[in-house]
């Protein structure tokens, strides 16, 4: 049988290097809302802001846009993930403080912002046009392998956030956070500050979101807004998460290849139909990967994985069980 | 027969029992009150008659049926009402309007019972069209109590209804019970006033840690020493 | 300046009424339905069925697309947020968000990206001292207040309003004084669904039919519902005409594509500094 193994390893390749950004950035989610339970429904903003810092630190003078760094490609990402993190610091100073759904709320607003921001300001980042070119680093060196080598660099970007997390979430530190997600007023009872340990996680979240960010921008060599519109940036993260398992890194990381193969998959089912659907078949697509999360919520809500088993110290009060209310 | 027979009942939260097999009666016609110290388990024990809480042994018979694990719809409409401690009015409601929900499941026209309501509340009467929330903690504990009575019910249910009041308006209040009764309505209530809520009580019930310590007539209660040197305090 | 405040009353009375449903909801199933605005565009879109489709008159339409988006509403409720109204509200949000997502692209699948409209032409403009104003915002302007009249004496004088005023403020109190509360659950949905899809189609009379003209207004209905204080329709009301009166008017300063992003901006200002609105209702 003839097979067409470039075919084959060509697609192979696009999809660990597009399940690997995807899970940087779920691994990221997984931090604010699995491990901590903040409600960060702007993930598409953290991605949008790292893309378009690293596009515009690493590109040479444009006039379409704002440039002229050239700086190169891990300054670029760093930046992207740096940036992220300060624009996660500076909203999470006022939001934080917020109710969970009022966060959710804000993330949005952020994220619509930025996206407004990005569309509108053309001097920065040339409006609809978007920016291309944006450099490929070392493409002269792997010419032909190129994928393959841009799917080990974003595989290793991947292990390195898993294992800094791991680090992290094994740590006091990530057992605090969460306590928090469990239990905010026994948390707060400790005598921990809830707000500081809060940001934090957002802060780091967005650090990662922000690399994939600008890993995605480094790849595909040319963003614009539209990229970055709610489905791809935000709302397939979350899918990803609550697939995998949230409050699991491996989970992050499952959900985020196996959602990525569905979602691919998807492309096909939507080839299926009639050429006259056109643009409406990715509308399918997007249908379908929606029923998927709702059969998840409804069916297994824990994910695939679950979450992790850890026991907080901060978690079982002794003599164990819930307090009952006060009674008169 | 007792209007009302609890046996053996066990209930809590979580994990928890608060109430270890109490029991208690009230008979057609009664005020009687239940006492006892903080934490006693006397709320419990009225939102698990009532079904807001899960009964976990034990049983509930109201007018000769059994209503163990039957819920609050379905109580209410079986002739027993409640009035919780706090948040028991609808606050952005008028007064008139509190008394309609209180009256949502009667068929039929209401307003004859509201005007009867005004007539045993007068201190409504002129503030039907004012909002709840406005009213005064007094003003509200009547409005509570009467949207709690549009169903004529065999009993009522009252958790604590002097609390957070001024004297003046405690006196009234439980002036108003007793009122009630003589129309008719049986009253099981809770007091941490014991010396008050015993006072106008026919029997009363001395609820410590979950079980029952003492029951006797409500005038025994209060001469009683034990009691008194438990917590009746001044 | 004039002008804008006539587009702003405009735009204000459609916020409103999607602002109204949202904060019921919110109060009543206590969870943020994120899904609201797309369920104004699933109003809008169904109107166009009936009206460019069947070629039914445009009011025919309407009432016939606020029925069917009443029963979508409920039918999504049993389906999907019922079974897990026990689970935690961020499931329930994030579910909420998922169905509006599904809905959106629904609508795309089902009439495309293109924008739409319900007629075709171009309407000349009425002028009145000295402001325009088009027909066809006459007639939002009159439904407006027709409906938002409708919706007081609905919830003022009649023994199912009442109750729905009485579980917004106080559920557990409404549970013990025998309300039917699941029944009342089902009504707020189709009260809120409705008014959604009235706004909905106001919103497409006025400027056009996108698939994600619902998810735009998603910011703005937040923000009137929390300015108006969470569970008071009247303060929605309120909430929807100075969120919309201040999205125009920003205009004088800013480029108009950050509209948007003034509610959102007002409604983060208001939730740090009086998360119970400027009208009072719960934080």
């Amino acid at each position: 049988m003839d097979w067409n193994w470039s075919g084959i390893a060509g697609y192979g390749l696009f999809f660990l290097i597009y399940g690997g950004i995807y899970a940087i950035s779920a691994l990221g989610l997984n931090v604010q809302w699995g491990y901590t339970g903040l409600f960060n429904i702007g993930v598409g903003g953290f991605f949008l802001v790292g893309a378009y810092t690293s596009a515009i630190m690493t590109k040479g003078p444009d006039f379409s846009h704002l440039g002229g760094f050239g700086q190169p490609f891990l300054v670029g990402v760093l930046a992207g993930g740096v940036l992220a993190a300060l624009l996660a610091f500076l909203i999470g100073i006022p939001t934080l403080r917020l109710r969970g759904d009022y966060l959710a709320i804000a993330t949005i607003g952020i994220a619509e912002t930025l996206r407004l921001v990005v569309t509108n300001e053309q001097w920065l980042t040339a409006g609809v046009w978007g920016i291309g070119g944006i450099p490929k680093p070392l493409l002269g060196t792997f010419g032909d392998a190129y994928n393959a080598f841009y799917a080990v660099l974003v595989l290793t970007a991947m292990v390195l956030v898993y294992f800094a997390i791991e680090r992290g979430i094994r740590s006091p530190w990530g057992r605090v956070l969460k306590a928090i997600r469990e239990d905010e007023a026994v948390a707060q009872a400790v005598g921990k500050d809830i707000f500081r340990f809060k940001l934090q996680a957002l802060v780091l979240g967005a650090f990662f979101m922000g690399v994939a960010g600008a890993l995605f921008a480094h790849f595909v060599g040319y963003i614009s807004p539209e990229a970055f519109e709610p489905m791809n940036a935000t709302f397939l993260v979350w899918v990803m998460l609550i697939v995998g398992g949230s409050g699991n890194s491996k989970g992050a990381m499952l959900g985020a290849f196996l959602v990525w193969v569905i979602w691919s998959g998807t492309e096909f089912v939507a080839a299926a139909l009639p050429p006259t659907f056109g643009p409406r078949a990715h509308a399918l697509r997007i249908v379908l990967i929606g029923l998927l999360l709702m059969i998840m919520l409804l069916v297994r809500p824990q994910g695939m994985l679950g979450e992790e088993r850890q026991v907080s110290k901060l978690l079982r009060p002794a003599g164990g069980g819930r307090q009952a209310p006060a009674d008169g | 027969m007792a209007l009302l027979e609890v046996s053996g009942l066990r209930a809590g939260y979580a994990e928890v029992d608060i109430l270890h097999g109490v029991q208690l009666a009230v008979q057609e016609g009664e005020i009687v009150c239940v006492v006892g110290p903080n934490g006693a388990g006397k709320s419990t024990l009225m939102k698990t008659i009532f079904g807001l809480v899960p009964v976990r042994d034990g049983r509930i018979v109201f007018q000769g049926e059994d209503i163990t694990g039957l819920g609050p719809a379905q109580i209410v409409r079986r002739g027993m009402c409640y009035v919780p401690q706090s948040h028991n009015v609808f606050p952005s409601l008028t007064v008139e309007e509190n008394l309609e929900m209180g009256a949502f499941i009667r068929t039929g026209d209401f307003r004859d019972k509201m005007e009867e309501m005004f007539e045993l509340f007068p201190i409504l009467k002129e503030r039907r069209r004012q909002k709840a929330g406005t009213m005064s903690g007094g003003q509200q504990q009547m409005v509570a109590m009467a949207r709690a009575l549009m169903l004529d019910p065999k009993l009522l249910l009252l958790d604590e209804p002097t609390a957070g009041l001024s004297p003046k308006f405690a006196e009234l209040v439980l002036e108003k019970v007793v009122e009630i009764n003589q129309r008719g309505v049986s009253v099981l209530m809770i007091e941490q006033n014991a010396r008050a809520g015993l006072a106008i009580s026919h029997r009363g019930y001395v609820l410590t840690m979950g079980r029952n310590r003492i029951d006797d007539t409500g005038q025994a209660l209060l001469e009683n020493e034990e009691v008194g040197r438990l917590f009746l305090g001044g | 300046m004039a002008q804008l405040i006539l587009y702003g009353l405009i735009y204000g009375g459609i916020i409103s009424l999607g602002a109204i449903g949202l904060t019921l909801i919110a109060r009543i199933l206590r969870f943020s339905h994120f899904a609201h605005g797309d369920m104004m565009a699933l109003g809008a879109y169904l109107a166009l069925l009936f009206r460019v489709t069947f070629g039914l008159p445009m009011w025919v339409s309407a009432v016939c697309s606020v029925a069917l988006t009443a029963a979508a509403a409920v039918a999504i409720d049993r389906i999907f947020y019922k079974p897990l109204r026990r689970t935690s509200p961020a499931i329930l949000l994030i579910a909420s968000v998922g169905v509006a997502l599904v809905l959106r692209h629904l609508i795309q699948l089902f009439w495309g990206a293109a924008p739409q409209v319900y007629q075709r032409g171009v309407e000349r403009s009425l002028v009145f001292w000295g402001l325009r104003i088009r027909p066809v915002q006459v007639w939002i302007l009159v439904m407006a207040v027709v409906i938002v009249v409708a919706v007081w004496l609905f919830l003022q004088k009649t023994k199912l309003g009442k109750a729905m005023r009485a579980m917004a403020d106080n559920m557990d109190l409404a549970a013990v004084s025998g309300i039917d509360t699941e029944r009342m659950v089902i009504w707020t949905w189709v009260l809120g669904a409705a008014l959604a899809a009235a706004a909905g189609i106001m919103l497409g009379l006025d400027t056009q039919l996108r698939p994600a003209m619902g998810w735009l207004m998603l910011l703005p209905l937040f923000a009137a519902a929390i300015l108006g204080g969470l569970g008071n329709p009247y303060g929605a009301i309120a909430g929807g005409m100075v969120i919309a009166l201040a999205q125009e008017l920003s205009t004088l300063v800013f480029n108009t594509a950050y509209k948007p992003a003034v509610s959102f901006v007002l409604m983060v200002l208001l939730l740090l500094l009086r998360p119970q609105g400027l009208f009072g209702g719960k934080a």
